[in-house]
This record gives structure tokens, C-alpha cells and sequence, in this order.
């Protein structure tokens, strides 16, 4: 499906917006808040977690504190890593070593059309 | 083709170090944490620490008699209150599991901390009183005992039940 609006694509105004640097950022740092945020109740009190996980009985009942206590510090783990952008992968392409390879398809796909795009938006 | 491979290989490498960091950090803040929690479970069951399985006393439905005909005794129901309200041990209260941080100010206020305290719940596999007696241990409350097996093995010995008076069948 294309919308156009005239020699503007609903397409390529989200790749600008995927390759928008201050964008990407903010939108990063906030999903790194909501992963914090989610972890802090189940890093203070692992053991209500644990209660939680048993009771929707996926894992053997050997082994559910440990992956209560992993969970939560995974979660927290990957919050501070998207906030600092450390060992950040997948969406955030538009800067990164190796970015080519990730970029390439849309690149192919629509080579100068949206050049002035990201101009407006890096 | 061969850059393709190295990027995966660094992101696989990038997840391999996220959960080794995060399961370091959660083995180390277990220990420093005040429930440190056994990270296999061996005995009792997941969310309750070693250190409360062994401040619970146990007893069979024949023992738990003697602590309901004790007055100094509570009887503490850990069920969900409409299993509570249609069927229960003699003189038990309501505290359940579900439910318990809203009922737990009315209940401190009523029950000193040295109170000797029975819980029980449904029986088989059923950890809601092990679970409720550790809120209680953490909340400073001492004396706890608790039904092994539940209100399905007093049930068993043909000991009495009681219905609240409230209990309609609809």
C-alpha cells in the first residue's frame, strides 16, 4: 500500500522518521525508562516474583527462583543499556558500525528520494 | 558476505554478554538481599527462603486439633474469602493470600506480634499459608505453625468444619 501526498510517501516519511538521530534517541531513552521502571519492583522483592512465576506454572518449580532473579536483572540490565546506548542493536541502524547492512533494502529501494529527507532530519 | 558474519557474530556475542552480565548482577544482589533466595529449589517451594521454611513449625490435622481448642491460639485461614465464608476450620480468621496487603493494616492492628498463629490452606501442592507465613515472619510476627496439607487433610480425619453465618448457597 502507498499513500502518496504529492512527491512525498507515507513511506518515506517513516524511514525519515526510523533514520531521525534526536528521535531515535529519545525514543530509546524512554523505552530504557519503562524497562527500569518494570524491573524495580521485581528487583526489591524477588521473592514475590518467584510467587508470580510459579503460579503460571511454564517452568519446573526447581528452577523458578533463579529465573525470577534473572529475569528482573535482565530487564533492568537492558534499560540501562538502551538509556546509555551501550550494546544497542536492531532499530538504531541510522549510526551504528555495520549500519550499511541494516540500511541497504531502503537505501536500494528509494535511492535519492528521501536523501533531502534525512537531510531535514539528522 | 563475510562482514554479514562478523556483524551477526557480534550481535550474538552483544546477547551472550547481556545475560551473562545480568545473571552475575542477580546471583550477587541475592546474597546481599535480606530473603536470599536458594537459587534451586530443593525443598518447599519457589518465593519462600530456607531461612522461613525453618521458623515454620508443622503439624498433622491430629496436632492441629490441640492449637484449635487452645484459645491463645489464632486460626488463620490463608483461602480465597469465598472458599473462607463456605467452609472452614473452627474459629479460623480470614487473611488470604489474595488480597493480603489490603487485609494485613486491620489484622496488625487486632494481633499482637507474639500470637501464636496456625495457617492453613487448600492442601495438596498448595503453598498459600507457607506464602502468607512469609509476609507474616517478615512483618515481625513469630510463633507459626502450619496444617500440613491443608484444610483437604483435616477433611480426611473427619475433623469438624464451620460455615460463616453469612454463607448463602447463591
Amino acid at each position: 500500500m502507498r499513500i502518496k501526498l504529492g512527491r512525498i510517501s507515507l513511506r518515506s516519511i517513516l524511514q525519515g522518521l526510523g533514520t531521525s538521530r534526536p528521535l531515535l534517541i529519545i525514543l530509546r531513552i524512554a523505552l530504557g525508562l519503562v524497562f527500569i521502571y518494570a524491573s524495580l519492583d521485581k528487583v526489591v522483592h524477588p521473592d514475590q516474583f518467584a510467587e508470580i512465576m510459579q503460579d503460571y506454572e511454564i517452568l519446573p518449580n526447581a528452577v523458578v527462583n533463579l529465573a525470577s532473579l534473572w529475569l528482573a536483572w535482565l530487564e533492568a540490565v537492558l534499560g540501562v543499556c538502551l538509556i546509555a546506548g551501550v550494546w544497542v542493536s536492531g532499530g538504531t541502524y541510522g549510526y551504528r558500525p555495520y549500519g550499511h547492512l541494516y540500511r541497504w533494502p531502503f537505501d536500494r529501494l528509494h535511492p535519492g528520494r528521501w536523501a533531502t529527507l534525512r537531510l531535514l532530519f539528522h | 558476505m563475510k562482514t554479514l558474519v562478523i556483524a551477526i557474530l557480534r550481535e550474538l556475542l552483544r546477547i551472550a554478554g547481556i545475560a551473562v552480565a545480568s545473571l552475575t548482577l542477580a546471583i550477587a544482589a541475592n546474597t546481599m538481599h535480606p530473603m536470599n533466595l536458594p537459587l534451586l529449589v530443593t525443598k518447599g517451594q519457589p518465593g519462600v527462603p530456607n531461612w522461613v521454611l525453618e521458623r515454620f513449625k508443622e503439624v498433622d490435622p491430629q496436632g492441629a486439633m490441640g492449637l484449635v481448642n487452645n484459645p491463645e491460639v489464632l486460626v488463620i485461614d490463608t483461602r480465597d474469602e469465598p472458599d473462607f465464608r463456605k467452609q472452614h476450620i473452627p474459629r479460623a480468621v480470614s487473611l488470604p493470600y489474595h488480597g493480603f496487603n489490603q487485609r494485613y493494616p486491620q489484622f496488625a492492628e487486632s494481633v499482637s506480634k507474639d500470637k501464636p498463629l496456625l495457617l492453613y490452606c487448600y492442601g495438596t501442592d498448595c503453598g498459600l499459608a507457607a506464602r502468607v507465613g512469609k509476609r507474616l515472619i517478615t512483618k515481625g510476627y513469630t510463633e507459626l505453625t502450619i496444617l500440613r496439607r491443608g484444610i483437604e487433610a483435616w477433611k480426611a480425619a473427619n475433623l469438624p468444619l464451620e460455615t460463616s453465618e453469612e454463607y448463602n448457597e447463591n
